[in-house]
């Protein structure tokens, strides 16, 4: 197995894997867009003080954050047509990534929601807002700043369980990888193609949510050590102030 | 929708026998993971520019590549490089090399709980580099990591669940094998993502626990 031949495997099969790169990013983003409109609701019931409205919402959540990915899939896969009807594979992909999105962003929401002052609602109410009125227009948009690096992190997470999506054979860059892998026996080229691939795609997100980040996000720098003695203890890398 | 319970209760069995592999697995995963943690905080406190620049090389890539990958890395390409290895023992190094990344930046943040005067005053009485970090920082650190690092066991065991697809007999491999059989895949998906769930919010109680045990002293 020669490098040349693993970059001639690799560029014949270019347009699988060119194909197969977009399903991750699109479904990820439907995922994500859907997760995001159903934490919505999600997170407002848990932080109902009804526990008629709490529990339902904080059950679908536990059992959303630890369940694994693959068994959700799978099962809204087998469960979809039971339930209503016949989904295509990337179909339960979307639903299964926005379920799952749902009960991370509704975490992300509720934290946000409750890093807002109380005060700042009830002078709202108390200037003669009406309850959504002083959600959307003093609650919410303070809650960005919040919800920005967490949402961050659970984007790059969704694009990396995309990779799950495999399993039920949606067209996507792992599943590309498998076939070109099966076809050319090319396993080191093909494998350090898909790595780099998704490492690039992370990255690129991660720029990109970083920028969108800045614009709304005050870093708190935290106090740099006084003692050079403790900080070659305390401090890891070559800054001394984390990253 | 008609739902056969009795699929659901058979299969509990067999699972349960299955989710001792993924237990196993886990588990060990995470011992791992916590070593390697370790070895990495200490590594990267050295502040050494090379060694730094690989750690932080490595770390991107296992942060930006889907964990799923990672596991055929290890059960594909490392045979083709000479290194046939079990696939319970591929998908255990997969698990614990990305864990020990994620660990090391729990410990991170560890680290920052320690006040600067315990490693002076460790200094002052004559501890070496070993003492203070075998005998003053770690132990603390783990200590104070302990949410973050059940947090990480519960992802762990969800983790364990993509093993099957490099044939590992785990819960999941498991839950398949019997809808491949009974054809009931929602009932068997069902009890298998109770299973997980049970676990995990078993573990989440446990380490609540180990955490109010040794939570260090309130300052």
């Amino acid at each position: 197995m020669t490098m040349a031949s693993d970059v001639m495997a690799l560029v014949q099969h270019s347009d699988l894997l060119a194909s197969g790169l977009l399903v991750p990013a699109g479904t990820s983003l439907l995922g994500i867009a859907a997760g995001f409109l159903l934490a919505v609701p999600l997170a407002l019931m848990k932080l109902a003080p009804r526990p008629l409205l709490r529990g339902p919402a904080t059950a679908l959540v536990e059992v959303l954050r630890n369940a694994p990915f693959v068994v959700l899939l799978v099962l809204v896969h087998f469960g979809a047509p039971r339930l209503l009807w016949r989904l295509a594979p990337w179909e339960s992909g979307v639903v299964a990534l926005g379920l799952f999105a749902a009960a991370y962003f509704a975490e992300v929401l509720r934290g946000a929601f409750l890093s807002v002052p109380r005060g700042q609602f009830e002078a709202a109410r108390a200037l003669g807002l009406r309850g959504w009125q002083a959600l959307v227009t003093v609650v919410a948009p303070q809650m960005v700043a919040a919800v920005a690096p967490p949402g961050r992190v659970v984007a790059i997470m969704l694009i990396k369980e995309s990779a799950v999506l495999s399993i039920i054979a949606v067209p996507e860059l792992t599943h590309a990888a498998l076939r070109i892998q099966a076809e050319t026996f090319d396993t080191v080229g093909v494998f350090a193609a898909l790595a780099t691939l998704y490492w690039l795609l992370t990255l690129a997100v991660s720029a990109l949510a970083g920028r969108l980040e800045a614009a709304t996000w005050v870093r708190r720098r935290t106090a740099t050590r006084s003692s050079a003695l403790a900080a070659r203890y305390l401090t890891l890398d070559w800054n001394s102030d984390g990253d | 929708m008609n739902f056969d319970a009795s699929a659901f209760v058979s299969a509990l069995p067999k699972l349960l026998a299955a989710g001792r592999v993924s237990l196993a697995i886990a588990l060990t995963a995470m011992v791992l993971a916590i070593i390697g943690g370790l070895l990495l905080t200490v590594l990267r406190a050295l502040k050494w520019s090379p060694l730094s620049a690989v750690i932080a090389a490595l770390r991107s890539v296992i942060f930006g590549v889907p964990l799923l990958v990672l596991i055929f890395v290890a059960y594909y390409v490392l045979p083709a490089v000479g290194l046939n290895l079990a696939p319970e023992v591929a998908g255990v190094l997969a698990i614990a090399t990305s864990s020990a990344f994620f660990v090391s930046e729990i410990f991170r943040g560890g680290l920052t709980a320690i006040p600067a005067g315990q490693v002076e005053a460790a200094a002052a009485l004559g501890l070496g580099a070993a003492a203070i970090w075998g005998r003053v920082v770690l132990p603390q650190v783990l200590r104070v990591s302990v949410p973050a690092l059940v947090n990480e066991f519960t992802i762990l065991v969800k983790a364990t669940a993509l093993l099957s697809a490099i044939t590992v007999t785990d819960v999941m491999r498991t839950t398949q094998q019997i809808y491949a059989v009974n054809y009931r895949p929602f009932e068997t998906l069902l009890a298998a993502a109770l299973l997980y769930v049970s676990v995990n919010l078993l573990a989440s109680r446990a380490g609540a626990f180990v955490e109010r045990r040794v939570a260090l002293a309130a300052r």
